[in-house]
């Protein structure tokens, strides 16, 4: 059920140049505002009859201006849009003064806000698995936002939102930090990259306004990265396709028919080999002892082998060995830094599974390092890459 | 928020507070009859008063020249008087404007209020004049210009102290029955540029925003919705 509002109080509070919205009143949880996209004027604030969904359309109505959104927001999809928006304006546009929020409207928010994590906490219990992924993450993200809007320190918001790990912790800092220094771009296109979002066919994506969207989807720029694939000139022993004999099967194993008393296992089989799999190797100095690239090839004999290290600018990924076959010589990087962190994880995102990353987690020299890190162990947690931390593995190599 | 108090503890506590009249001058009072309305406005503000009928001549509200000991002399209303003393002007059934007295109403109701008499004198109102109307039917009945320039509706649902007072042991009887046969008193007041301009002069005058949404008759939802649309 909705029914305009006609003499509403809550929309004299639109400035005139934002537009003369009609303000819809509904019985659900319905809350969004409907802005015109040419003219960026508010048409409509629909609200539910809690204040807190009410002050925050009305937030939106001020100061979500649509063709600013496009700007900042290009290539972005959109529940990352939404999130971030939200953030910026409860981080920014919080109508009262630290602390001042008038009681009534503190207590239906705190109410609010409880009642939300009360439910996440219930599907996480229901379903353990979707914790950390985005809609855990982004949930706890706006509720630091909020929290530290209304004036509690943002350090403590962080500490109390329970967010599944020190690396998503960080990452929301960083967020809340770039959307309080009107960075909501950079801010989105970090999330959006820390999740590895795939846009959907017909899935609104803010800022294409029918012109091309970025190849980088949305993410931040990143470091360019060289990938060059070494002549892989040696076979690996290990992976050539193997045979054994067996006491059944569709080809007879010619040697055994010529002996005097014919072997039970008279036939052939194909050895059971993982022909295929990935494995990237963090070969920046923090690595230390990288060397050892040629034992790990003979996990995956037949999968693709590659490293890669940068040097603060730019970064090159090698690609060691792939098809059974490897590079006679490794070619030193000759650069001691990370910096192409995640350029290196697309590339390995883009190869066959199983994917294995071989890294002490150190990721630096880039403005998406800490999304990056946060990246990696979000698709560590949803089984896309398995993490082998060298670091504190070295010697079991 | 501070709990909904009764209409004539919420109108004792404005005038007692330089609220009304001070900071703002224009009340309405609607609600049920006998509930004390008229009686407390003319105990607390010793008003000058009249009541409102259709066939009003416009002199019983501004006066006119009367013949004293054989010369035309000018003999000033309730509105006059309110006005140039600085006064209370209590108007009764305030829905039942005449229409002679419509336009100077309207001057009665400005801020500042005066009036130009048939004499050609100017009147002014002095400090102090303040303007309470009271009536059974909600606000909605009166012309929009009326119903526009009102500080104040407070909406007499219950029985007044005095009332009360009055009726003694059958005073719960009578607040049993009180909307018996009566109007609905389901109005609500919208936004509107005098509530604005009334809350300004509240908060110039130092009221918290939680108070001038009181004293605006926003509670609720509606007064949490003031406190967000006026916030910046």
């Amino acid at each position: 059920m909705w029914e305009e509002n006609r003499s509403s109080i809550l929309a004299t509070g639109v400035p005139v140049e934002r537009g003369k919205p009609q303000h819809i009143e509904h019985d659900d949880e319905t809350a969004r505002c409907d802005f015109n996209v040419k003219t960026g004027k508010i048409l409509r604030i629909h609200t539910p009859q809690d204040s807190f969904r009410r002050v925050h359309e009305l937030m939106h109505a001020r100061h979500t201006d649509p063709k600013r959104a496009n700007r900042q927001y290009k290539g972005i999809v959109q529940t990352v849009f939404d999130i971030t928006e939200d953030c910026r304006i409860h981080t920014q546009f919080w109508p009262w003064q630290n602390g001042d929020t008038p009681e009534p409207i503190k207590t239906e928010t705190l109410a609010f806000l409880d009642a939300e994590m009360k439910k996440v906490n219930e599907i996480l219990e229901e379903n353990p698995e979707y914790r950390g992924d985005y809609p855990d993450f982004s949930t706890r993200l706006r509720q630091v936002a909020i929290r530290s809007g209304m004036g509690s320190s943002l350090h403590c918001c962080l500490y109390d939102a329970g967010f599944v790990s020190d690396a998503q912790k960080n990452m929301a800092e960083r967020i809340i930090n770039l959307v309080r220094h009107n960075k909501e771009g950079k801010a989105a296109r970090m999330l959006q990259s820390m999740f590895n979002f795939p846009v959907q066919d017909g899935e609104r994506v803010n800022g294409n306004n029918g012109r091309k969207i970025p190849a980088r989807n949305g993410r931040i720029k990143q470091p360019e990265m060289e990938i060059i694939e070494l002549p892989h000139t040696v076979v690996i022993p290990e992976a050539k396709v193997g045979y054994r004999r067996a006491t059944s099967g569709s080809r007879l194993h010619r040697p055994s028919l010529h002996k005097p008393v014919l072997p039970q296992k008279l036939f052939i089989r194909r050895s059971p080999h993982r022909p295929d799999g990935t494995i990237l190797v963090d070969a920046s100095s923090s690595m230390g002892d990288w060397s050892q690239v040629r034992k790990w090839c003979e996990l995956a004999p037949c999968g693709t082998i590659a490293y890669y290290a940068g040097n603060c600018r730019s970064g090159k990924l090698y690609v060691y060995a792939r098809g059974g076959r490897r590079a006679a010589e490794i070619v030193n990087p000759d650069m001691g830094g990370n910096t192409v962190d995640g350029p290196a994880m697309d590339w390995l995102m883009s190869q066959a599974k199983p994917r294995l990353m071989i890294t002490d987690r150190g990721f630096c020299d880039a403005q998406d390092s800490l999304a990056q890190v946060a990246r990696l162990e979000y698709l560590e947690r949803i089984g896309e890459i398995t993490v082998k931390d060298y670091a504190n593995n070295s010697e079991d190599d | 928020m501070a709990d909904s108090k009764a209409w004539d503890h919420k109108f004792i506590e404005y005038v007692n507070s330089g609220i009304f009249p001070g900071m703002v001058n224009r009340l309405n009072i609607h609600g049920y009859s006998r509930t004390g309305k008229s009686t407390l406005v003319n105990k607390m503000l010793d008003s000058e008063r009249v009541t409102f009928h259709q066939a009003m001549p416009l002199d019983d509200l501004i006066g006119g020249w009367a013949l004293i000991d054989g010369r035309t002399v000018w003999v000033d209303g309730p509105a006059v008087r309110a006005l140039r003393y600085g006064k209370c002007l209590q108007i009764d059934e305030a829905n039942e404007v005449p229409s002679e007295c419509q336009t100077v109403f309207y001057a009665l109701l400005d801020d500042p209020a005066g009036t130009t008499l048939p004499s050609g004198e100017r009147v002014n109102a002095a400090p102090g004049y303040c303007v309470v109307t009271t009536m059974n039917p909600t606000p909605e009945v009166l012309p929009h210009p009326v119903y526009d320039r009102f500080d104040i509706y407070l909406k007499a649902d219950t029985l007044s102290e005095g009332t009360k007072k009055a009726l003694g042991p059958f005073a719960s009887n009578a607040e049993a029955v009180i909307a018996f046969n009566q109007p609905k008193l389901n109005w609500k007041r919208p936004a509107s540029v005098n509530a604005f301009l009334a809350a300004n002069k509240m908060r110039r005058g130092g009221v918290s925003p939680e108070k001038i949404a009181e004293v605006l008759g926003w509670e609720g939802r509606d007064a949490t919705d003031f406190l967000t649309a006026c916030a910046r």
